[in-house]
């Protein structure tokens, strides 16, 4: 089964770059964000929330608590439950 | 405002995301149980952000802003009171029947403990009263998109069903369950901002509370009587409707959300859903009311050059409902808009998708399975859960047309909760710490509960019963409810057989052993999380008292 870190870490990944680009380069504002490029501080910010969960994943896995490697015991206990 | 390319982007990219989980999960639903319970595999943490964003759809998130903007800092009560204490008494104490009893609903669950009618009764009133809530959510939705984007009510509300329909008719359960974690992390990311620039731009709280009516800063001070708060609520009222049964009622009976919990990997993690749950839920005021306060701040008192921020109805009130996308439109710079719009898609979608499942799994377990089509493969039943989701959808959208007709659509839904939920609590109650509880006293009090919400609300609505406001009628009416359940159930019980103690184990509470937590790591045991929860509650309603 998917381990949801992943598209989370890969939406805010997209998602913050994706506003942070648009934040750099066209400038965007209201008038009560004339003073700060919103776009491009939250599109960071979002980004690396991104790779901090891209991160958590990654160790996770690397330390044998991957949330798949679980599901081969998970599986056995679903089937002697239905026996 | 008009929407750029960028807005619509990020909106591509987040839908793209969802019907690709719902594709990726479709290859892990292999049987019934996949589809409708997860195969009970999903970690604790991922199941309390599930459990905690079913309940906040774009029902609850542009409910709670217009509850801000029409009862000030009260509307807090929703989450302090109205949800923190029953989500802390259903993970301690009642998750252990609903997961060790492997009911996989709730009306299963009333099946084991009681009886067949009383089963039916209540996966008929919930597949009712879950269409009813999704269809809420659609018309809150599509309202956004006709604001915000131009969209006509009809293509937004049939856009956002088709994509729900994909990624739920795909992955099931587990496709729910990852789209409410995805909406979680959404939610802060996309409203944090305009709280924050909100805030800033009256000058700050104390900028905030000079703006607001008298007392809309207060959680507490107003409550000595009805006539002094805006809920038109006293503390008992509020206390007893809301804190007590309404919350009680919807937390610790609804299958929408106790269905998270069921798809938890184990007996702990399903006790420590709701208490995962429940801190940012104590914390989400901050989210999803403060914008409210923000908007009545700007009506009643706008800044220097700027019109007032919602309009003015002919009944001399304002528009609450818009509160929220009024203020998307007023902070967000383009690209910020798009996620301030994918935020709210996203829990518009989620709340949708969460009744859709709830509902598919009623339908097929209890009420197909158990009386139209028994002894049939299980095949046959992932089958007729896929059907049952198209038919949840189509029923969503009729729905969504009834909600128009209410000017807050928080007190509709608190109607209908007050209807359903309030009498099921008193059976719940009954049925889970007194053994002596019947399958008649349970289905009688269930029934003439009901019955006694809805001869409430035709008094009310015929004028003879006044209350100073919807809110203050509908927790009385939930209050009434209760009590006719919960002495119908006991008086029938008494004159009624009561099962054997051996048909009962692992259903009540005397009849259960005690799970033991102490093995546990401290912040693993449900105890323990819950005093802290409840002590951040305390906290934060003395600092707004």
């Amino acid at each position: 089964m998917l381990d949801i870190r992943i598209p989370i870490s890969a939406l805010f990944l997209g998602v913050g770059a994706l506003l942070a680009f648009y934040g750099a380069f066209f400038h965007p504002s209201t008038p009560a964000t004339a003073n700060i490029n919103l776009d491009l501080v939250w599109g960071l910010v979002m980004f690396f929330f991104g790779l901090g969960m891209g991160a958590w994943t990654w160790r996770s896995r690397r330390s044998g608590d991957a949330i798949e490697r679980r599901i081969p015991a998970d599986r056995e206990k679903t089937a002697a439950r239905s026996r | 405002m008009h929407a750029h390319w960028i807005d619509y982007a990020v909106l591509a990219v987040y839908t793209a995301f969802v019907l690709g989980i719902g594709l990726v999960l479709r290859k892990s639903v292999h049987t019934s149980d996949d589809f409708f319970v997860s195969g009970r595999r999903i970690p604790g943490w991922v199941t309390g952000l599930a459990f905690l964003s079913a309940n906040l759809g774009a029902l609850e998130v542009m409910g709670m802003a217009a509850n801000g903007a029409k009862y000030g800092v009260l509307a807090a009560h929703f989450y302090w009171i109205g949800a923190i204490p029953a989500m802390v008494f259903v993970g301690v104490f009642m998750m252990p029947f609903y997961y060790g009893s492997k009911a996989r609903s709730v009306p299963e669950y009333l099946k084991l403990r009681f009886d067949e009618k009383t089963r039916a009764l209540n996966a008929i009133s919930f597949a009712f009263m879950t269409v009813l809530a999704s269809g809420i959510n659609m018309f809150a939705m599509a309202k956004v998109f006709q604001m915000l984007l131009g969209w006509s009510m009809d293509a937004s509300i049939l856009i956002s069903a088709l994509v729900v329909l994909g990624y739920t008719i795909l992955g099931g359960l587990s496709s729910s369950i990852y789209n409410e974690v995805l909406q979680f992390f959404l939610i802060c990311f996309g409203f944090a901002p305009l709280v924050a620039i909100g805030l800033h731009d009256v000058g700050g709280w104390k900028g905030l509370v000079a703006r607001m009516p008298p007392g809309f800063s207060h959680a507490w001070a107003g409550l000595g009587a009805a006539s002094t708060n805006p809920m038109g609520v006293e503390w008992l009222g509020m206390a007893m409707g809301l804190g007590f049964v309404l919350s009680f009622g919807y937390w610790c009976t609804d299958f929408l959300v106790v269905q998270r919990a069921l798809a938890a990997e184990d007996m702990t993690a399903a006790r420590n859903t709701p208490l995962i749950a429940a801190l940012p839920k104590a914390l989400f005021p901050f989210l999803v009311i403060a914008p409210g306060l923000i908007a009545i701040a700007l009506t009643l008192h706008p800044l220097t050059g700027t019109a007032p921020l919602l309009q003015k109805l002919p009944d001399g009130t304002y528009d609450y409902n818009n509160a929220l996308p009024l203020l998307l439109e007023r902070y967000y710079p383009s690209g910020m808009l798009g996620l301030g719009l994918t935020a709210l898609l996203a829990s518009f979608m989620s709340g949708m998708a969460g009744n859709v499942t709830a509902f598919n799994t009623v339908w097929t377990y209890d009420l197909y399975q158990a009386y139209i089509r028994k002894g049939r493969s299980d095949a046959h039943y992932l089958k007729m859960g896929r059907f049952a989701t198209i038919g949840g959808i189509v029923l969503s959208i009729g729905a969504a047309y009834l909600a128009m007709h209410y000017n807050n659509i928080m007190d509709y839904m608190q109607l209908l909760f007050s209807f359903f939920n309030a009498p099921l609590f008193g059976i719940f109650l009954l049925g889970m710490f007194w053994k002596r509880t019947t399958g008649h006293g349970a289905f009688w009090g269930l029934l003439m509960g009901t019955l006694a919400a809805f001869g409430h609300y035709i008094l009310t609505q015929l004028g003879v019963l006044h209350y100073p406001s919807a809110m203050a009628a509908n927790f009385y009416q939930a209050i009434y409810a209760f009590s006719v359940c919960f002495v119908a159930g006991i008086l029938i019980s008494l004159a009624t057989r009561p099962r054997s103690d051996f048909e009962l184990e692992g259903l009540v509470y005397s009849l259960t052993p005690r799970i033991r937590d102490d093995r546990a790591p401290w912040y693993r045991r449900p105890a323990i999380l819950g005093a802290g929860v409840l002590a951040v509650v305390v906290v934060l309603n003395i600092l707004f008292w």
